[in-house]
Parts: C-alpha cells; sequence; structure tokens
C-alpha cells in the first residue's frame, strides 16, 4: 500500500455535510489525543496540561450542550489530575474538578467509571503522602480501595479497571502480611493475562513481582 | 506541511502544487533575500580536494534537492524552512494567516474543519505507532487518549473512518528501511507541532457549531 499523505487525505475525509456532530466527533477525539501527544513527546513537561486546559477553555466557551463534550470535558480533567499526580504537584479538589459535569452524564455506568476515575486517583494521591512504612496509612488506602473503589466498579465488566485496582490491593495486602485468600495466585494469573491483553508492561512486571512474592511465603 | 507529504498530495489528487507554489513565490517579490544559494559544481569540486568522497556525493546530492524550485527562505506567502538535511517546510507566512483570519468566510470555515479532520488522523496515527512501539512511560499516560479500557474507550464510525486512514500515514521516509523509532515519532511530531497548536482557533470553532447555544451550524457545503 502506498503510504499517503495526511493532507491529500482532506479532500477525500470531507464528503458530507459539516454539523456541529461532525465538529463534536472530531474534537473528542482531537482534543484528548493532543495532550496526550504533547505529554509523550514534548520537552517541555506544561504542555501537556496548557493543550488539557486550552480544550476545557474552548468546549466553554463554545457552550455545546452534549453528553459527549460533558464526558470530554471530564476526561481533560481527569487527564490533568493525571498530570498533577505523575508530576507529584499539588491537586486543589479532586471532586470539584469533575462533579458540577456529573449531572449531565445520563449513562450510568460512564458515571460509575468515572465516579472509579475518582476515587482512584485519590487512592493515589493518598499513598503519595504517605510516609513509607505507615502501617495505619496503608490500612487506610486499602479499605479505601477494596470498600469504595470495588464496590464503584460492581457491574461494570470492566477487567482492565478491575485487575488495576486488584493489583494495587494485593501490593498493599502484601506489605501488610495480609494475605490469607488461597486463590490468591489463580487471581493473580487472571491479572497477568489481562494486563498481557492491553499491552501495559509495566503493570504485569507488577502484577509477576507479587505473585513471585507469594510464591517465597 | 513538508515536501514530501506535498509530494504525496501531487501523487494522491493529481494537484500541482509545485506549479501553484512556484507561481505565488514568482508573482511577489521576495520580501528577504535566500538565505543560502547552493554551492556551484566548481566550488563543490574545490571542496571536495580536502573533503573524503562520501562527504562529497553528500554535498553533491544536497546541491542537488537545493537546486530543486525551491530554496529555503522567507517568501511573501510563505515560509521555506530547511531544518535537516534534504527536507524542506513550507509554511505560510505570519502576515497571510493574520490577514486570512480577520476576515473569516465559509471557505476558511471549511478549511478549518478540513484541517480539524485531517490532524485527529494524524494524531491517531501518532497514537498507534507510539502504542505500537510502546514507546512511553505507562505512569505518564494514565488517564490519556493511550488508554483503551473503561471511561477511555472509544468507538465510533468516525473514529473507525479516520483510523483506517491513520493507518495509512507514515511517519519515517519510504527510502528508510529501518523500523520505525521513537526518535523518528518525535521528529515527526515537532514537524507537526504548529499544526497541532492552530487546533485550537475558538472564533472559527464557533463558527463552526453555529454559535454560542446555537443548533444550527452555520457553515454547510
Amino acid at each position: 500500500m502506498i503510504p499517503i499523505s495526511p493532507y491529500s487525505i482532506l479532500t477525500k475525509l470531507f464528503d458530507s455535510l459539516a454539523t456541529k456532530h461532525q465538529f463534536i466527533e472530531v474534537v473528542e477525539i482531537l482534543w484528548l489525543a493532543i495532550p496526550t501527544l504533547y505529554k509523550v513527546f514534548s520537552k517541555d513537561a506544561d504542555n501537556a496540561a496548557f493543550f488539557a486546559s486550552k480544550g476545557i477553555n474552548c468546549l466553554n466557551e463554545l457552550k455545546i450542550i452534549d453528553e459527549k463534550i460533558t464526558l470530554l470535558r471530564i476526561k481533560l480533567r481527569l487527564f490533568l489530575i493525571g498530570t498533577e499526580i505523575s508530576a507529584q504537584t499539588n491537586i486543589k479538589s479532586l471532586q470539584q474538578t469533575v462533579e458540577p459535569y456529573q449531572p449531565e452524564i445520563n449513562d450510568k455506568r460512564l458515571l460509575q467509571l468515572i465516579n472509579f476515575e475518582l476515587l482512584f486517583s485519590r487512592a493515589k494521591l493518598e499513598k503519595r503522602k504517605l510516609n513509607s512504612g505507615s502501617e495505619e496509612g496503608l490500612k487506610s488506602i486499602l479499605f479505601m480501595l477494596t470498600n469504595d473503589c470495588e464496590k464503584m466498579l460492581k457491574g461494570t465488566k470492566c477487567e482492565f479497571e478491575a485487575a488495576k485496582l486488584n493489583l494495587w490491593i494485593w501490593e498493599i495486602t502484601l506489605q501488610l502480611d495480609l494475605v490469607s485468600d488461597s486463590s490468591f495466585k489463580q487471581k493473580l494469573d487472571h491479572c497477568i493475562a489481562t494486563f498481557q491483553k492491553y499491552k501495559t508492561i509495566k503493570l504485569e512486571i507488577r502484577a509477576q513481582i507479587c505473585l513471585a512474592k507469594l510464591s517465597l511465603k | 506541511m513538508s515536501y514530501r507529504e506535498l509530494e504525496e498530495i501531487t501523487q494522491e489528487s493529481g494537484f500541482d502544487w509545485k506549479l501553484t507554489l512556484s507561481n505565488l513565490i514568482q508573482s511577489q517579490k521576495e520580501s528577504t533575500p535566500n538565505l543560502s544559494e547552493p554551492p556551484a559544481d566548481g566550488k563543490l569540486s574545490l571542496l571536495g580536494a580536502s573533503n573524503s568522497k562520501p562527504r562529497l556525493n553528500k554535498l553533491r546530492s544536497r546541491s542537488q534537492f537545493f537546486n530543486s524550485t525551491f530554496r529555503p527562505g522567507h517568501y511573501f506567502w510563505l515560509e521555506i524552512i530547511n531544518p535537516s538535511e534534504e527536507e524542506l517546510i513550507f509554511r505560510p507566512a505570519e502576515i497571510v494567516r493574520t490577514v486570512l483570519y480577520e476576515n473569516i468566510d465559509s471557505d476558511l470555515v471549511r478549511a478549518e474543519f478540513e484541517k480539524l479532520e485531517s490532524m485527529a488522523s494524524i494524531a491517531v496515527a501518532f497514537l498507534d505507532n507510539v502504542k505500537a512501539i510502546h514507546g512511553y512511560h505507562e505512569k505518564m499516560i494514565e488517564n490519556s487518549a493511550i488508554c483503551q479500557h473503561g471511561l477511555w474507550h472509544y468507538e465510533s464510525n468516525f473514529y473507525q473512518k479516520i483510523s483506517k486512514i491513520s493507518k495509512q500515514i507514515k511517519f519515517n521516509y519510504p527510502s528508510t528501511q529501518s523500523t520505525l523509532t521513537l526518535k523518528d515519532l518525535q521528529s515527526a511530531f515537532e514537524r507537526h507541532d504548529s499544526n497541532f497548536r492552530s487546533c485550537y482557533n475558538l472564533s472559527l470553532h464557533h463558527q463552526l457549531v453555529g454559535g454560542e447555544g446555537s443548533n444550527d451550524s452555520n457553515f454547510s457545503l
């Protein structure tokens, strides 16, 4: 196949009326992809956050009432939270950043997933603040993960989120020496298979380490 | 846009970009002179006397490249820059963009929409390639377009359409047999930096979606 230039695609792509819905479909992809690409390629770490904020501002200015746009806003907010967690900067308020948009989402499953992402981010932040070796702190995070996050995922059938959550629960459980479940190994194997499916190498390695630690016990 | 990308347009659409751009360049006086004149053959021979054979060949090929229709420089309508050997990038002059965007007409709105669609295809191509070579730190890309699960999973007819197109977009040079590396993607991304930055033109987007709170687009074909 002859590689073609993206620019030659223009005339081929544009064969129907450009409506607001088409615009929404384009920005839904583009305005999340751009900050992501800056996060991967840009030498300036602030660029990713800059473009995510710019996208949010543009969406606010355009005042389009559409569930897809609301979801994009939420994703961009979550993107910013992710950026702040990885950059280890201070996050003002997790809930406040996303909460105002939630009433505009009608899909129950989507709402569950948004709340899961928020709770998971909160747990990550708590872990970051935690002094290493603080047993009480770890127990409170474990409670947050097993009680709040796990409940939030119920019925969503999201295998990746479940595997990611379980991995974290097991890591802390092992750290606290609380392993009692005999099906632990089997669950970890399932978890590893999920990470392989989604090609998340780092998570897979973490699960393998968990498995190794369990075998050594 | 790079020379190679414009050549690909010609292959695909038959659009004679060379003729159009040379007419543009010739019709206007250059605002500033060319950056440099290509070395003459005689000069090349002299240079070759003190250089190795590969170096001489390199200079010859470079000379042939610069002797093509376009030379790097600042012209009235556009800028031609030469960021690396055998690579030319064409950019509209800033003043042209300013004048165009001062009075937004339907053609410009249409072009802007086409550009957004095109940039979406390019962005998806970048994401697919970066995923294929796992060219990122997993922790860094949490909550981003790289994720394909749960909330981040995305599927629509439009996405399928641009996904098909994005698979045909190549970021390494056709002559290069080696597999695509993160460095190739990085330099391709840098070339598109200004294109991505220009995807947030609020006044044009207002025209596209029909202004504040409106349900109708001002834009039709």
